[in-house]
């Protein structure tokens, strides 16, 4: 088992065997990621594919600021992106001034395995799902969604409150019909 | 109201449950990775390649334009030494008309000037008269020689018949060694005659009464070289001017363009405006017209055949040959369905009709653009003229010609193997002609391996001159090719 380092110098001189090591180590959690973004196995395969790839062409440009992982991440979560460009479907602009009444019972998710909220999120339009992602797991502020997917502010704001919407009733509705929370 | 840009726990809460989630994906997925790290590092390798054939292309270039500057250069040289070492053999005229001797010149070639010794002592007074006849025009004739050398035998002159002839013609004959003998000698060497063919040279002179029997001593010397020298150059013309052949094999590296453009009644752009408009619903075209233009690229092409030639003449050369070419090329494409079989394939140019023009989901993989990889093959019969700009060790060829190349098979495949091959044969379903029509340009460098081989280096371009697509293709092309050629030559004399 070698150290993020050796990991790193190695697959900068195109050694497959430490290229094959680095991706195992990451691949699992970053397929994850690629499913949180598109619809389907294959597809979030062809992103984690491509990924990959991208991650061991620019390893050059890799400095240890940041820990490898998120780095990769990072890598990941633009490629996911720049296959759904041209792709997003945003769901009908909504109200935000009515936001409040969404805000709702909010229910907890420490009951539910990932794999069942993964599946929520690919329901979700496409736009909405990408925005989601964004803001609730990655982090990004609306401004900065805004300007990665060149949309306004306003819209990042609008689907992530619909995707919000949509999420709660569809858990409510699972609960609802005795979803068994696994924990 | 909460702001929608302060995260509440309820996205701490999504954000905690995928920490340190994970999935394993199929194999399939390290197996593309490894596919395509194999498929840079060979283009990588191609690059290198061709960067380093093209340094190679344009030494040779180098080389043989510095080559046949220092050549010609030196021609030049010998031309003007020969000139400066003849122009002593006419004698000057003193005041009293008696032609006396001129030493060696210092300008003379090396081999001469050793072997000529100085003359002076040995120089002998003649007169002027005697000179000019025996000397016509600056060329020592075999004929002229043998007049004067006769005339002396007869006579009593100054120097006496008891002396030596090698004596009594100073500028051609000098008991040390003379100018002229000494260019005899380098002539002869020059020729190589061997004793045997020496002799029946000389025996066939005397059959001919060109040189008398009563000729001796070293005038009769001096006269058989002059004669077998005369003879062995003569011949050496005949062989030049004979014509040879060669045949010979060669394997070529080039890079080849189909030059695809619109058709006469297809406009591949307006398709391509029509593709961007937006639909109803998630679904996009599949054909991808607009990007086919894109990231076209030339990719690194074989090319192997046999040659044959005749040399016409000592500046002329006829070559033909038979040679099998595989070129590719790579460009983005499309997709399409084949309903009946429901195999997916690459669309591009060579397969594209409007009933192929089809929808699908944008994120379906149908949708996505595909890498393609365009692989044609044809039989070439070349038939060019060479024009020998010099013919030595190294010899340079400039051979323009036509070449009929003969359409097999197009195969358009997906770079990353998601889709099926489609196969365009050729026939009258293929959007392509059988044959169509280059324009060669091309030189030949090439080493000479002894007497009967070759070796070369070709560099080469091919232009189409005639449409290699169909009239009523949806498609023009004419392509186009570069390339260097490594071969091989067999002589036959």
């Amino acid at each position: 088992m070698h150290t993020e380092e050796e990991l790193v110098a190695g697959c900068r001189k195109g050694d497959r065997k430490m290229q094959h090591e680095l991706y195992q180590r990451f691949a699992d959690k970053m397929f994850v990621v690629c499913l949180r973004y598109v619809q389907g196995q294959l597809e979030a395969e062809d992103v984690l594919q491509e990924a990959f790839i991208k991650v061991f062409n620019k390893l050059e440009q890799y400095r240890a600021e940041a820990s490898l992982s998120s780095w990769i991440k990072k890598i990941v979560v633009n490629t996911a992106l720049n296959h759904q460009r041209g792709k997003l479907y945003m769901y009908p602009m909504v109200d935000v001034d009515n936001l409040h009444s969404m805000a709702g019972q909010e229910l907890t998710l420490s009951a539910y395995q990932f794999q069942d909220l993964l599946r929520l999120i690919q329901e979700l339009p496409s736009g909405c799902r990408v925005i989601f992602n964004l803001y609730a797991i990655e982090g990004y502020n609306h401004k900065e969604i805004a300007e990665l997917l060149k949309i306004s502010e306003g819209t990042s704001k609008s689907q992530f409150a619909r995707a919000r919407q949509l999420l709660q009733s569809r858990i409510e509705a699972l609960e609802k019909n005795g979803y068994e929370k696994v924990r | 109201m909460k702001k929608l840009d302060e995260r509440s726990e309820w996205e701490k809460e999504w954000e905690s449950a995928f920490n340190g989630a994970s999935l394993p994906p199929s194999e399939n997925v390290w197996n593309g990775i490894d596919g395509a790290l194999d498929r840079q590092e060979v283009r990588k390798y191609k690059k290198r390649a061709l960067f380093y054939q093209w340094v190679a292309a344009a030494s040779v270039l180098l080389v043989m334009g510095l080559g046949g500057w220092l050549m010609l250069g030196e021609l030049v040289k010998q031309n003007q030494g020969q000139l400066a070492t003849e122009e002593p053999f006419i004698p000057s005229v003193n005041d009293t008309g008696i032609i006396e001797g001129k030493e060696i010149p210092q300008q003379a070639p090396n081999e001469i000037a050793a072997a000529a010794g100085s003359g002076e002592e040995d120089t002998v007074l003649i007169p002027a008269s005697e000179v000019a006849v025996a000397f016509e025009g600056g060329e020592i004739s075999q004929k002229n020689v043998e007049n004067s050398a006769s005339a002396y035998a007869d006579e009593e002159s100054a120097v006496g018949a008891d002396k030596s002839f090698s004596t009594t013609i100073p500028y051609l004959f000098n008991s040390s060694a003379s100018l002229a003998e000494a260019i005899v000698n380098k002539a002869l060497s020059t020729f190589r005659a061997p004793s045997d063919r020496e002799s029946s040279l000389i025996a066939l002179a005397r059959g001919k009464d060109f040189i008398e029997e009563g000729l001796a001593g070293p005038l009769e010397v001096s006269v058989r070289k002059v004669w077998v020298a005369s003879e062995m150059f003569r011949e050496k013309e005949e062989d030049l001017s004979a014509p040879r052949y060669w045949l010979g094999a060669s394997l070529a590296s080039n890079l080849y363009q189909p030059n695809f453009e619109n058709g006469e009644y297809t406009s591949f752009e307006s398709l391509a405006v029509k593709e961007a408009e937006p639909t109803k619903g998630n679904q996009i075209s599949t054909a991808r017209v607009s990007e086919w233009k894109e990231d076209e690229e030339q990719q690194i092409s074989i090319n192997a055949g046999f040659q044959a030639a005749a040399w016409l003449s000592e500046k002329w050369v006829l070559q033909s040959g038979l040679q099998y070419g595989s070129y590719r090329s790579t460009a983005t494409a499309g997709t399409f369905v084949d309903g009946s079989t429901g195999q997916a394939y690459p669309l591009h140019y060579a397969n594209f009709s409007y009933d192929k023009l089809q929808k699908a989901s944008v994120s379906s993989r149908l949708a996505a653009p595909v890498e393609a990889v365009n692989s044609f093959e044809f039989i070439s019969v070349p038939l060019q003229i060479g024009y020998v700009v010099f013919d030595r060790q190294f010899g340079l060829l400039l051979s323009p010609g036509l070449s009929s190349e003969f359409f097999i098979r197009n195969q358009i495949t997906d770079e990353n193997d998601r889709l099926s091959t489609f196969t365009v044969n050729a026939g009258k379903d293929a959007p392509f002609n059988r044959v169509h029509f280059n324009a060669i340009m091309g030189a030949q460098l090439y080493y000479k391996l002894g007497e009967n081989y070759m070796i070369s280096l070709e560099p080469s371009f091919r232009q189409a001159i005639s449409s290699f697509s169909k009239s009523d293709s949806y498609f023009n092309s004419r392509p186009s090719n570069i390339g260097v050629a490594a071969g091989f030559r067999y002589i036959i004399r």
